[in-house]
């Protein structure tokens, strides 16, 4: 087996990986900052029209009631608001961009459990009265750093699967017997070297053990999130099982299981809407 | 016909369902009331208004067998989903919370 990953190791592959793409890294770095940001977003998503496809697609879609066809983008912004489309950008680009192929990676199950975290993050960043596009987006990106590791150490990736398989473990525990770090401390060196805001750094790094990092709500956030899709079957495959919990992340966020239960049907929904509007 | 509350996605509304609960918008307004049948001109309005989902009663063609079956389907999936936490009050917690609302859901 080869040495085990070190933070060296990790920066000095990163170029394995596509680039960020540039209108990802806008609406990620600039969501304080939204009136100087829209102009410039729809310079962006004008000049490509595989963005504004998907968009009209969306607003057509939502608007399949009423009789006049929305044939263009400010159309679509004013139908779907520009969260939804900021939302639908950051979703289409994130997922064209990152389809990377290795023996037993899944793109299209890497990204439906990635939109199912992203929900279920959001709902629960509302119910605790955090930011909730922030908490979607961390939920979005939580697990790059599995791209990262299935792209530049697939056969490590292997030997982590054979692990987790034999141990009946999560991913996380696997990886880091393995490989000695864990997809989400891969994903945080991957999100520090984009230039991400810390949020995400955090997000991404503690989501699989908060308790050994000392980060605040987003964190703890995308960490129950990520058990609540997998107790609610969104973004599984068959063999998908519930994660480790960690109490003090969900006793941290003030949430009782008796109220998110009131928002799984919303979670449900919210979920097939983000697959159908992506084409999944 | 028998009927069954679902939550859809607005993609997902069709003109003719009914809604089963109000619609609030997100300051917490009420913009329909229960039992609004939706068309044309009220779809169009909650998508303006950025509504993403709407829960609503829609016909139930399924036999009793056919529900008990699903029942035990759904069981068996929770029950695998949470296997590793037998023993943990937490996700026990969790876990019923889940089959109670498959099971409303279902039934």
């Amino acid at each position: 087996m080869s040495p085990a990953l070190s933070r060296e190791t990790v920066l000095s592959r990163i170029a394995d990986l596509p680039a960020l793409p540039a209108v990802v890294g806008d609406i990620l770095g600039a969501i304080e900052d939204e009136a100087e940001t829209v102009e410039r977003l729809v310079g962006r998503i004008n000049a490509d029209p595989v963005l504004v496809a998907r968009i009209l697609g969306a607003a057509n879609a939502a608007a399949q009631g009423g009789r006049q066809r929305i044939g263009s983008l400010m159309d679509a912004i004013t139908l779907l608001g520009f969260d939804r489309v900021r939302q639908l950008v950051l979703m289409t680009a994130l997922v064209r961009q990152f389809q990377p192929l290795a023996p037993g990676f899944d793109p299209t199950a890497f990204w439906r459990h990635s939109f199912a975290v992203a929900v279920c993050a959001g709902v629960l960043a509302r119910e605790t009265a955090f930011g909730e596009e922030l908490a979607f987006n961390a939920g979005l990106l939580h697990d790059i750093g599995q791209l990262l590791i299935v792209v530049a150490f697939p056969r490590e990736f292997e030997a982590v699967l054979a692990r987790m398989e034999a141990l009946d473990s999560d991913i996380a525990e696997a990886e880091r017997e393995v490989l000695g770090l864990d997809h989400g401390q891969v994903g945080s060196i991957l999100a520090g070297c984009w230039r991400l805001p810390e949020a995400f750094v955090e997000a991404i790094d503690g989501h699989h053990q908060p308790d050994a990092t000392n980060y605040e709500a987003y964190s703890n956030i995308v960490h129950v999130a990520e058990v609540l899709s997998y107790a609610l079957d969104i973004g599984t495959v068959p063999r998908s099982a519930v994660p480790a919990l960690s109490e003090r992340a969900r006793a941290h966020l003030g949430l009782s299981w008796p109220d998110v239960a009131g928002r799984f049907g919303e979670i449900e929904a919210r979920y097939r809407a983000a697959c159908l509007d992506l084409g999944f | 016909m028998k009927m069954r509350r679902v939550v859809v996605p607005i993609q997902e509304a069709q003109t003719g369902m009914l809604l089963a609960e109000e619609v609030r918008n997100a300051a917490g307004g009420v913009l329909l009331t229960a039992g609004t049948e939706l068309d044309e001109a009220v779809l169009a309005g909650l998508c303006r208004r950025g509504v993403e989902c709407l829960v609503v009663d829609r016909p139930d063609p399924r036999s009793e067998t056919e529900i008990a079956e699903e029942l035990a389907r759904m069981e068996a999936r929770v029950r695998h989903l949470f296997h590793r936490h037998r023993g943990n009050p937490e996700l026990q917690l969790l876990m019923q919370a889940v089959l109670e609302y498959r099971r409303k859901a279902l039934a």
